[in-house]
């Protein structure tokens, strides 16, 4: 995907996601009740950032604790949430592709081996815990 | 490169690439060099409808944009439960063509 598309891409994927998490802070009982995550709804069980919405307004109400107990992908996604559009925005007004360039490196380096197998084995046990917190 | 080889490269891969770019690879494959061909018949290139299915069973964990090396997306849907279940299914529309780009970007870097 190249810098233009990516931009517009991540730009809405952020929108949503903002749009997602106050529809869910203004609406909690309507919002609860939906199902968005494909794998929950076909398998019953829930994936490994299945939560992470509850986290992530954990995060936000500085209830760490709690969003650590939800999910801590909640954690990496509410940096995002802050992050992400301030970047991508600062890059559009500046003509600048700083986000592009270092999302081509971080990409590279997550690909290596010592880095790529911690990170398997820490989404792994991160679902393991899921599953275990969904069956208590 | 003997036309023979290329014709039968083409015969043989053409189900990884977009149609479009079948002329191109063509004419790239007649400038390059004979001995990258072995490299190039050794590439390990992802089967479109593969990935199709895996996009189908596992989309939602991201396991169809790893498997083409699309990391960073991988690792986005796999943190978002596919993108609320939007992005899983938007990408069983993508991933075909998806995989044929990442194919000939992959070729293209032997070819080159």
């Amino acid at each position: 995907m190249n810098r233009e598309r990516s931009y517009i891409f991540l730009l809405l994927a952020s929108v949503a996601g903002i749009a997602w998490v106050v529809a869910n802070v203004a609406a909690p009982h309507a919002m609860g009740s939906v199902i968005v995550c494909p794998f929950r709804a076909a398998t019953g069980l829930p994936c490994p950032a299945c939560g992470s919405t509850h986290a992530v307004i954990k995060v936000f109400s500085l209830n760490w604790q709690g969003a650590l107990y939800d999910n801590p992908v909640g954690f990496i996604l509410a940096a995002g949430l802050i992050i992400l559009p301030v970047w991508l925005l600062y890059d559009v007004v500046k003509k600048k592709s700083t986000f592009y360039d270092r999302y081509i490196q971080a990409e590279a380096f997550v690909c290596r081996r010592w880095v790529a197998l911690p990170l398997v084995a820490l989404v792994t046990a991160n679902w393991i815990w899921n599953i275990y917190k969904h069956t208590l | 490169m003997e036309q023979q080889k290329i014709d039968m490269y083409l015969v043989t891969n053409a189900k990884y690439f977009e149609s479009h770019l079948i002329p191109h690879i063509s004419e790239s494959l007649a400038r390059m060099d004979d001995s990258r061909y072995i490299v190039l018949q050794s590439m390990g290139l992802k089967d479109p409808t593969t990935i199709l299915i895996i996009s189908i069973l596992c989309g939602s964990l991201g396991i169809d944009r790893f498997m083409i090396g699309d990391t960073g997306m991988g690792i986005g849907k796999l943190l978002t439960c596919g993108g609320f279940g939007i992005w899983t299914i938007v990408d069983w529309f993508l991933i075909q063509g998806r995989t044929r780009e990442l194919n000939f970007q992959k070729v293209q870097r032997v070819m080159m």
